[in-house]
């Protein structure tokens, strides 16, 4: 209640010297508006950089062979590969793939569960996996069972056959049969290509298409085929830690072995993601640096002015102190003074914030700002602006009521 | 000691001592409180870099890399899509041709310079020259396209039209591919086996990098050019990949490769120059009579919808700079703003201590428009420190940006002109705010600040 009834006397204080005060209050407002807004966005970035594409990210790397001379057997060659890698120590399991999660490159087709043209058609990107695809990537096995050896199918370069058996992303499978019916899915035929028929083998629980920012990210279909091209690319999973190693020593070997062909385009997946969301890691980044950087500049700003105020009236705490004053007392006075600056910010801030969102998001696409954010930002500017103002006002504590007797 | 000088320079000193004077006051205020002079210079700093690193983003991403020719050079793209949906919802065309629509487009001549163009690969074997085969990415092209994007070359020239019409085996090298086969050497005349076949080099370029790479960003707008390039017809004739982006609405009636070189699937480049607006506007015709004439054939079920952008629509409608790339440099204009408003406050706080100083100098005979000056000195000292910390910081933080954006890194270079704006800027920001307490200062009673 005391701390209350000083408000007054403080709020005059801070008129008389309108210039500086309003300096801090609209630093205040524009700081909040810049974290607040910097902080949903980076909040959104991430969350879209962390989403689970299915596979075993850390533990996979792939690379690719092209043959180059006219009695180059792609066939063969795979075959003498994967049985390389596959016995390679440290390496869990392999495979031949035409495309994979955060590849950037790939098909997709629609796929519908009746031939009729009324039926709704499914986007799902098309991946071409053996028996070894669930092993490889770590991906789970929801309903129905794995391919065997007897489904894969060999292509040619330019043969779109279809195999008879398919396993499905659960996305791809709610989007076909409804979202509490998926498991359904397992034994039903599914038209690709509008008339030829396969059969869904198994469900899988997650795996994303090759393009990250495409819009049916999690629908996929895998097929058991396998495309005879003199550029085959090979997915390879090892242990937990030695993809590096492996990596390394398998593109020696693997060149070494058979010299009518190039080992090129040796990669992580790791790094494929971070390249293929270098952008968005780069937003984040940045948007980090600033936000950090600017609660530091703001706090500066609000302790250098403390600190200057304190300094100016120095006569007048030491006039207060001989009046009895408490050093407590003082303490509260420069912390409250800066709580109703910042309160002032804060509201103004509030304005601002949602201002420079609505702003943000009709010229570009970005989603409004949730509401909740807007407290975080008051509680964080109100922390931010205490703590600058703790140390002066603890030097202002210091100041000995001798002060008033003498004139600065 | 100030007091005498004052007192001798109203007769004495010529206006260039005086400036000398009011340096060395400045600059004796500014030592006098280094902590605080450091903090508002180091304050200004972090906004000028903040904001001259959004800014040189902005402006990489989104520079025009044929601005003199932006406005001759035009984007085709046809409408050939699925009656039923648009290739781009709501209702535009896609954004590439079919092979049929290319070649007869470009066949046709009907503007000044016309260039269908795609990405491929093949593997190139200079055993000759004592190198292990490659796999390169190449460029299938019309003879068109060298001069139309003003491709600059070291050796040799593009091919020419009797090239096309015989389907010669030529080649035209990137100035890096050069150097891998031929050492930099003028390999013009040379041959190299490739695709199976021996071609002949008949130019060589010169750095060529376009940023954004607005010809073809199927790649990314900030992918790195093909290695070589080849006459269009050779893709068919080699029967090479696909690259880039294909887009099919229909499905491809064989696995033959020639039933996808008639399919409605689109894949290349249409780009045509034309002079001026009544050159557009002919050509516009054409482009509608074709497809009318290719309707009459059963294809193109959709209404008409033809566009043709310029290179600066097109870089517009590719939104090339991204979003978060903008969203950074509003945000970095308001974090300029806080550190100025910040800066003031700082200049505020220490010229309040300067008030029986001022109050002096007006005694001895200052007037106002004297005390501004020399102030004003002052502010603009701090604020062009604050602006060199500043470029310094940016030079820094450009470099860890330039990391950041792995495949922007070429394009990511400090901008003098953009730097040296962001400073007058922040400049002229600091002595607004700075001089509003100068103003304060020199209006009190005398008597008081005496006192003081």
């Amino acid at each position: 209640m005391n701390l209350l009834l000083n408000i007054g006397p403080i709020f005059r204080a801070l008129l008389q010297q309108k210039f500086s005060a309003i300096l801090v209050v609209i630093q205040v407002a524009i700081t909040m508006a810049i974290i607040t807004n910097g902080v949903a966005i980076t909040w959104d970035r991430y969350v879209h950089i962390e989403r689970e594409s299915g596979i075993d990210e850390p533990n996979l790397f792939f690379l690719t062979s092209s043959g180059f001379s006219q009695d180059f057997n792609p066939r063969a060659s795979i075959e003498q590969d994967l049985a390389l890698i596959r016995g390679t120590d440290g390496v869990i399991d392999a495979l031949q793939a035409n495309s994979f999660p955060l590849s950037d490159s790939g098909n997709w087709y629609e796929i519908q569960t009746s031939p009729e043209s009324s039926a709704q058609l499914i986007p799902a990107a098309s991946y071409k996996f053996d028996e070894h695809g669930i092993n490889t990537f770590g991906l789970t096995l929801l309903a129905g069972e794995n391919f065997n050896q007897q489904d894969t199918l060999w292509l040619e370069e330019a043969d779109s056959q279809w195999p008879s058996h398919v396993l499905l992303s659960r996305a791809t499978a709610a989007a076909l049969f409804g979202d509490q019916q998926w498991q359904k899915a397992v034994g039903k035929t599914i038209y690709v290509n509008h008339n030829t028929p396969i059969i869904v083998k198994g469900i899988v629980e997650q795996l994303y298409a090759p393009w990250v920012d495409w819009a049916h990210v999690e629908q996929t279909i895998i097929s058991p085929a396998r495309v005879t091209h003199n550029s085959a690319r090979y997915v390879i999973r090892t242990q937990p830690g030695r993809r590096d190693e492996i990596m390394q020593t398998l593109t020696a070997t693997l060149a070494k072995m058979n010299t009518q062909r190039v080992i090129r385009k040796v990669k992580s997946i790791q790094q494929a993601k971070d390249e293929i969301y270098a952008a968005d890691i780069a937003t984040v980044s940045i948007l980090l640096i600033v936000i950090i950087v600017l609660a530091f500049v703001t706090a500066m700003g609000v302790a250098g002015l403390a600190s200057f105020n304190i300094n100016k009236r120095r006569q007048q705490i030491g006039i207060r102190r001989a009046l009895g004053a408490s050093k407590r007392q003082i303490l509260h006075h420069f912390m409250l003074e800066n709580a109703l600056l910042c309160a002032m910010g804060v509201l103004l801030g509030s304005i601002v914030t949602l201002g420079l969102n609505v702003f943000l998001v009709s010229q570009y696409a970005l989603v409004p700002l949730p509401l909740y954010y807007l407290p975080l930002g008051i509680v964080s500017l109100f922390l931010i602006s205490q703590l600058a103002v703790i140390k002066p006002a603890y030097r202002a504590m210091g100041v000995s009521p001798a002060m008033a007797t003498r004139s600065n | 000691m100030p007091a005498k000088r004052l007192l001798i320079y109203k007769h004495k000193l010529k206006s260039h001592q005086v400036f000398n004077y009011y340096c060395r006051l400045a600059l004796l205020s500014i030592l006098g409180a280094k902590v605080h002079s450091i903090l508002t210079m180091l304050t200004i700093a972090l906004g000028i870099a903040a904001c001259t690193i959004t800014l040189t983003l902005v402006n990489s991403m989104s520079s025009n890399p044929i601005a003199h020719k932006s406005g001759q050079l035009f984007r085709v793209q046809l409408d050939n899509w699925d009656p039923n949906q648009a290739a781009i919802s709501p209702d535009l065309p896609p954004e590439f041709v079919t092979w049929t629509d290319a070649r007869n487009v470009v066949q046709a001549r009907q503007a000044k310079r016309q260039s269908a163009s795609a990405i491929t690969w093949g593997m190139v074997n200079p055993a000759e020259q004592g190198l292990t085969p490659f796999l390169a990415l190449m460029r299938v092209t019309s003879k068109d396209f060298f001069p139309m994007f003003d491709v600059p070359f070291l050796y040799g020239a593009g091919w020419d039209e009797n090239a096309e019409q015989n389907n010669d085996y030529v080649v035209v090298l990137s100035k890096e591919t050069n150097q891998r086969v031929f050492h930099g050497a003028n390999s013009v005349g040379q041959t190299l086996t490739m695709l199976g076949a021996t071609f002949t080099v008949v130019g060589v370029l010169n750095d060529w990098h376009l940023s954004p790479k607005f010809y073809d960003m199927s790649y990314g707008a900030f992918s790195d050019p093909e290695e070589m390039y080849l006459p269009l017809e050779l893709k068919a004739v080699f029967e090479l990949p696909h690259g880039g982006i294909t887009s099919c609405w229909k499905a491809v009636e064989s696995e033959r490769y020639d039933a996808f070189m008639h399919s409605e699937c689109t894949n290349f480049q249409l780009w045509v120059e034309l002079d001026n607006p009544q050159q557009k506007s002919q050509f516009a015709d054409y482009l509608t009579q074709y497809v009318q004439q290719q309707k009459s054939l059963g294809r193109f079920p959709r209404p008409l919808n033809n566009r043709l952008l310029n290179v600066a629509q097109w870089l517009e409608y590719k939104q090339v700079v991204k979003q978060d790339v903008q969203i950074m440099f509003w945000l970095s204009i308001m974090f300029l703003l806080v550190c100025l408003i910040n800066a003031a406050s700082l200049l505020s706080a220490k010229l309040h201590t300067k008030h029986s100083e001022i109050g002096l100098r007006r005694a001895l005979g200052a007037n106002f428009s004297q005390i501004v000056m020399q102030y004003s000195l002052e502010v603009v000292f701090i604020g062009l420190c604050g602006g060199l910390i500043g470029i310094i910081l940016a030079l820094v933080g450009l470099q860890g940006v330039a990391s950041l954006y792995a495949g922007y890194g070429r394009l990511i270079e400090l901008d003098i002109p953009i730097a040296l704006s962001v400073i007058l800027l922040a400049v002229m920001g600091t002595i607004i705010a700075g001089l509003v307490p100068v103003y304060t200062a020199c209006r009190p009673v005398l008597a008081t600040q005496l006192k003081q």
